[in-house]
């Protein structure tokens, strides 16, 4: 069921987490389960320090949970705080900012 | 070209581009079947277009190959400046509403995308029963 008492507050801080193209990709990994700092930093060319940034920002956001075990911190996914609304609005940004970039393209290549 | 996107509230993305040609082609873009399969979905969907462009008319757009769709009706229908319509991902719960608005500029046309979030069914059908209405009142002599 949709929360119809979304408070604003956290979710400026979700909008503002996901506003980064590396912090989705982030999100993206750990919907598929939990994964390490190292893991994390694998396909990005940054260093494990600047992505570890990028995780205390999801933190931050409520969207990731970070523990220590061992000599590894593992990063896990706090679904139930990406809210319905906040999904709903940044795959909808997408949506649309993909769509109308092809739109552009397809009437100006027939422009005569 | 830069699209971009805003979001003034929960429940609502404005995304705004503007494009090299004149509203009634982009309006054309958006309303005939073909046309729209030039740049809606990409050509592999092998998308199904279902358009019945009238005020009140259905709209189904369906690709199997993608196992993804949306649906609704059209709620406004003014060409070249304004398109509205109700909004349904099929298998999903969640009505919305989208509005197309045409601007012409110097450089082409202005595209406003509005797409917002029904807060609840009760929401979506009160403002289809008011829509209706209206039209009922236009149709009247």
């Amino acid at each position: 069921m949709v929360n119809q008492m979304v408070k604003s507050e956290p979710l400026d801080g979700v909008f503002a987490a996901l506003s980064d193209p590396t912090r989705r990709a982030i999100v993206a990994r750990l919907t598929l389960g939990e994964a390490t700092v190292g893991e994390l930093a694998e396909p990005f060319p940054m260093s494990l320090p600047a992505v570890s940034k990028h995780v205390t920002v999801l933190e931050r956001a409520g969207l990731v949970r970070r523990e220590r075990r061992g000599r590894h911190q593992y990063c896990r996914l706090r679904a139930q705080n990406l809210s319905a609304a906040a999904g709903w609005l940044d795959r909808h940004r997408r949506f649309w900012s993909s769509r109308l970039a092809e739109l552009a393209e397809h009437v100006r290549e027939e422009k005569p | 070209m830069t699209v971009r996107t805003e979001t003034p509230d929960d429940k609502t993305v404005i995304a705004t581009v503007t494009v090299e040609a004149n509203p009634e082609r982009v309006f054309a873009a958006f309303t005939d079947p073909a046309e729209l399969a030039a740049w809606f979905w990409p050509q592999r969907f092998e998308t199904d277009y279902r358009l019945d462009l009238r005020e009140g008319g259905e709209f189904r757009i369906r690709s199997d190959v993608a196992g993804m769709g949306v649906h609704g009706q059209y709620l406004e229908v003014r060409p070249p400046a304004r398109l509205a319509m109700t909004w349904q991902w099929d298998g999903e719960p969640e009505h919305s509403q989208v509005l197309v608005e045409l601007a012409p500029t110097d450089e082409g046309t202005l595209v406003t995308v509005t797409h917002s979030l029904n807060a609840t069914v009760e929401a979506r059908d009160a403002h289809g029963q008011g829509w209706r209405d209206c039209l009922a009142r236009l149709d009247s002599p």
